[in-house]
């Protein structure tokens, strides 16, 4: 009897062991297949190359109007200047040189660009961007322009007319 | 117990193995050439967009020059202190900057306070060294303009009120015979053709509180006489 209880007793053992294995071995299969699947399933956020949309921002809040040139505090030895810069889509802007004055309209993708022409000495240009409300918002830079260089020559006797005399 | 032994080796082993395989198929699977496509045509569109900028940029490559305006706020023996529209800035007056009232060379005692200064130099050493100063005792700064998008109100000879937008207050503005008037698409058009009620944008400049029209422009296309 007690030969059986032992065999019997091991019989269980090995029996409750076999049961324990199977059980994890299930639970591994079924755990990778699970990953498997997950790493299989395309994630839309690693394709999705579409710009969002800026959020409309309250004319109040934010300006998108950037001047990209001139640099402000630039000096030039050439009158002729090219004002670019990049706002929001559509808007009005006024560009102001001294007492010129230029109106032109952002092209979809925001983006405008004129020429004039900068008198010599200094030049304050005045870019003022205006949505459909009505709101301003203004950027101002300086640029000088000199007919005289300023680095090599600038001991050169040579009068030259840097200042308007008013 | 052998037998146990080897069963628990093989499951680990098995375990061991279907993790590394998980793996693979990770890395395997974010590559995309619809991905690459997209990417490849949104670079092309922003350079594109991005050219005038770019332009700008390398115009400007010689960004150790630096030039400013200011009043003169302060005199000391060997330096001036200049109030600009962002800082007030303290420049050092050598022997090797040249002072100049026009074409005539000034020296540092001739300088007053309030007199504005176009000043030109270099940036070293994240310093500003002035090189060339010009000295005027007149203000430089432009005059002060308006700018507003309105209707149309009232019109006169001489004037026109507009309601802005963004202000219901209304601004009046007087023309004279500098005064461009242009439609929407910018083509210059008569004074008669502006009616009431029309929507304009308005360019005006501050003279002595009158607003003095320096544009105006309608938001319609209005069609020209051929005579």
């Amino acid at each position: 009897m007690t030969s059986l209880t032992i065999i019997g007793l091991k019989m269980k053992k090995e029996l409750l062991l076999a049961i324990f294995m199977g059980l994890a071995l299930g639970l591994v299969i079924v755990f990778g297949f699970y990953r498997t699947k997950i790493m299989l399933t395309p994630k839309n956020q690693t394709t999705n190359t579409e710009v969002s949309p800026t959020p409309e921002a309250s004319s109040d809040l934010i300006s998108n109007l950037v001047i990209h040139s001139p640099l402000d505090e630039s000096i030039q030895e050439s009158a002729d200047v090219t004002i670019a810069g990049t706002t929001n889509e559509n808007e009005f802007i006024v560009i102001l040189v001294g007492d010129q004055d230029f109106v032109t309209t952002a092209d979809d993708s925001g983006n405008f660009s004129i020429s004039a022409k900068l008198e010599v000495g200094s030049n304050v240009i005045q870019v003022k961007s205006i949505n459909e409300d009505g709101k301003v918002i203004t950027k101002e830079l300086t640029v000088i322009y000199t007919t005289k260089p300023l680095l090599g020559d600038s001991n050169d006797a040579s009068p030259s007319a840097d200042t308007k005399d008013e | 117990m052998n037998k146990t032994k080897k069963l628990l080796a093989l499951t680990c082993l098995f375990a061991l193995n279907l993790s590394l395989a998980t793996g693979v198929h990770a890395q395997e699977a974010t590559s995309s050439p619809q991905t690459t496509q997209n990417l490849k045509a949104r670079i092309e569109r922003i350079v594109e967009e991005k050219k005038d900028q770019i332009t700008g940029i390398i115009n400007n490559l010689d960004s150790t020059k630096q030039g400013f305006i200011g009043q003169v706020i302060r005199i000391s023996e060997e330096a001036v202190t200049v109030k600009t529209n962002k800082a007030t800035r303290i420049l050092p007056i050598t022997s090797d900057v040249e002072l100049l009232k026009g074409t005539t060379k000034m020296k540092l005692a001739d300088l007053a306070v309030d007199n504005w200064l176009v000043v030109m130099g270099v940036v070293e050493d994240d310093s500003f060294k002035p090189i060339r100063i010009l000295v005027s005792t007149d203000d430089i700064r432009p005059r002060s303009y308006l700018t507003t998008l309105g209707t149309i109100s009232e019109s006169d000879k001489t004037t026109f009120t507009i309601i802005p937008r963004d202000n219901p207050e209304a601004i009046e503005v007087t023309t004279n015979t500098k005064t461009v008037y242009e439609d929407l698409k910018g083509e210059e058009i008569k004074r008669t053709d502006i009616e009431t009620d029309m929507q304009a944008l308005v360019i005006a400049y501050d003279d002595e509180g009158d607003k003095i029209a320096t544009r105006i422009r309608v938001l319609t296309v209005i069609a020209q006489d051929e005579n």
